[in-house]
């Protein structure tokens, strides 16, 4: 039958599929585990022809990250899971280089004492940690598939039975009206044979037609706020412009009031270009593709920390970390921007005359009985948020405290972090009241944070 | 135009009147005194380059120094005259220089497919073109060497 025919297409492309990717893995092992020993060998004895096998991988390995980036092309959580593998990959060999380095320019003990702090055996254990993920989730899509395709077959039999008995019944009333001869119960049968395919195919093309309509209105969203922002834009700097000439041809017969209202219709377009600037970038975020990299949220912390310690200073405001945070596979500039909005929330609403910042992570939250892993958040001791705008602080623009022009946000921070944790599979929330501090929490893609 | 010995002309190609306006006054401010021909649509342009249309029985006049070309206007839009010009034997030789509000990573990629010299984004602020007319005439008119007309 047709449907059985595409599925036993499907099933040899993923079984050939499936055979590929052990294979990449396999040889991957190998020859990250040879140049591990090679690299060992030379430690020891110092002689060069130990280095062979090092040197191979090193050539081949590129090769095979190909191999590997096309055959993950359309997946994008094994397309996650191999970028983290390269990152640690290219730790690993990158710690390599540097301890075999200093065997030979600094000799054995140095090249010992490296060895020793157990660096290059964590990132090993790190890397046959992701193969396993890797294969783990092919043999989980290759469940899939198996449920799938038997879903699909009991659906077969199930109308296959119907079909029979709905033919029989035909066939027994063709018989009562036999006179009407042997032609018209060929054609029934017929009928029916032909009813039962097309009610599975008239199913799949239905489907394939709504995917294809939600994708083309996603694509006509994201394009939207792009096209809808450049026209914006074109009047607003009619306006701002012609404000300035006012201002400029008529300087003499404009007087303080008349020159104040011009300068106020500057300010205002440059307000409002500010807010086109960024409902374009709230569009590119939804669209650009996340440079994903194994990131230390230590040092993000650290980064956001010294470039913002005048203002900590100044509004006498610290940032505390009580334990370590994990290494993390994500998009290291959106998530420190997502760190940066969230601490510098908590220093700007907040009256406390000690501003704390609380900088965290659990490997495991319980709140309200539901549980959640590899949670991040950022608490404070601020003027917190009432419970009734919630949700209201992530929608763009959304203001809640009246504040001057000249410091004066555009409501956005809230909704670029929601949309980059978003982006990375996450989700985020809140728990506050108001005059009692707020804490953000958030979480990355599952499996993201792998070390603390 | 062609009387203006030195300085040759500059065709503006805009059809919003604002924008046109500024350009004007940023071409003053920025000290680029070469005359302007404004053509506020892609079709009269073309007639303007080509000699046809109204053109066909005016004066004639020496072929601009330098096309500014806005992307979208109505009609035949920036990106249509820009592959016209491009084909065509003659024109193909003017520089042309897309002054436009857009910044999409599309049509910067297209518009030099296309042939075009340069791609600028106007600056919403007033003093940013004075800025950015000022580089253009010293990169122009200063350093780069143009085809005879």
């Amino acid at each position: 039958m047709h449907q059985q025919g595409t599925s036993a297409r499907q099933i040899r492309s993923s079984i050939a599929h499936t055979q590929d990717l052990l294979g990449d893995v396999t040889d991957l092992n190998i020859l990250i585990r040879d140049a591990e020993r090679a690299q060992r060998g030379y430690l020891l004895t110092g002689a060069p022809d130990y280095l062979a096998p090092y040197d191979a991988a090193l050539q081949r390995l590129p090769a095979l990250y190909d191999h590997l980036r096309h055959l993950v092309a359309d997946d994008p959580r094994q397309q996650l899971q191999l970028t983290t593998l390269r990152s640690i990959t290219q730790h690993k060999l990158a710690e390599m280089a540097r301890t075999i380095a200093l065997r030979t320019n600094a000799g054995e003990d140095a090249a010992r004492a490296a060895v020793l702090t157990d660096v290059g055996r964590f990132l090993m254990s790190e890397i046959t940690q992701t193969l396993k993920t890797i294969t783990a989730e092919d043999n989980r899509r290759i469940a899939e598939q198996i449920a799938a395709i038997e879903q699909t077959d009991a659906r077969l039999r199930e109308l296959t039975a119907f079909g029979s008995v709905l033919a029989v019944l035909l066939l027994a009333l063709a018989g009562l009206m036999l006179s009407r001869g042997a032609m018209r119960r060929r054609c029934l049968a017929q009928q029916i044979e032909q009813r039962r395919h097309g009610d599975l195919e008239r199913s799949n093309t239905d489907l394939a037609r709504q995917t294809a309509a939600l994708e083309r209105s996603n694509a006509e969203l994201e394009d939207f706020a792009q096209i809808a922002s450049h026209d914006l834009k074109e009047p607003l700097r009619g306006l701002s412009n012609n404000a300035r000439f006012l201002q400029e041809d008529y300087a003499g017969k404009l007087d303080r009031d008349g020159v104040g209202r011009l300068m106020r219709l500057g300010y205002l377009c440059q307000r409002m270009e500010r807010l086109i600037d960024d409902l374009l970038y709230f569009s590119r975020l939804g669209r650009q593709e996340l440079g994903v990299q194994v990131t230390d949220l230590n040092a993000v912390i650290c980064d956001i920390e010294s470039m913002s310690e005048t203002t900590l200073k100044e509004c006498n405001a610290s940032i505390v970390l009580p334990q370590a945070l994990p290494l993390v596979s994500c998009d290291k500039v959106r998530i420190t921007e997502v760190f940066r909005n969230l601490i510098v929330n908590a220093i700007k609403y907040n009256d406390s005359a000690t501003k704390l910042i609380e900088v965290g992570y659990h490997d495991e939250l319980t709140q309200g009985g539901v549980t959640r892993k590899q949670v991040f958040y950022v608490k404070d001791n601020g003027i917190g948020i009432a419970e009734e705008f919630h949700e209201d602080i992530f929608r763009i623009f959304k203001r809640l405290n009246a504040e001057d022009d000249e410091k004066k946000g555009t409501g956005v921070g809230l909704t670029f972090v929601r949309k980059i944790v978003e982006r990375h599979g996450g989700r985020i929330w809140l728990q506050s009241a108001y005059g009692e501090g707020a804490t953000f929490y958030f979480t990355i893609a599952q499996g993201a944070a792998y070390a603390s | 135009m062609h009387h203006e010995i030195g300085l040759r002309a500059i065709l503006l190609v805009e059809d919003n009147v604002d924008d046109y306006e500024a350009a004007l006054r940023s071409f003053k401010a920025a000290h680029l005194y070469n005359p302007v021909h404004w053509c506020q649509t892609g079709s009269d342009a073309l007639n303007y380059l080509k000699h046809e249309g109204i053109y066909a029985q005016g004066p004639a006049h020496e072929r601009p120094a330098l096309v500014l070309l806005d992307l979208n206007m109505p009609g035949i839009d920036g990106r249509k005259v820009l592959s016209i010009l491009k084909q065509d034997r003659a024109l193909k030789r003017i520089p042309i220089i897309i002054l436009t509000t857009s910044s999409d990573e599309r049509d910067i990629t297209q518009c030099y497919e296309l042939g075009a010299s340069t791609y600028i984004q106007k600056p919403v602020e007033f003093d940013g073109l004075i800025k950015a007319v000022g580089r253009i005439k010293d990169y122009w008119f200063g350093v780069a060497l143009l085809p005879q007309a």
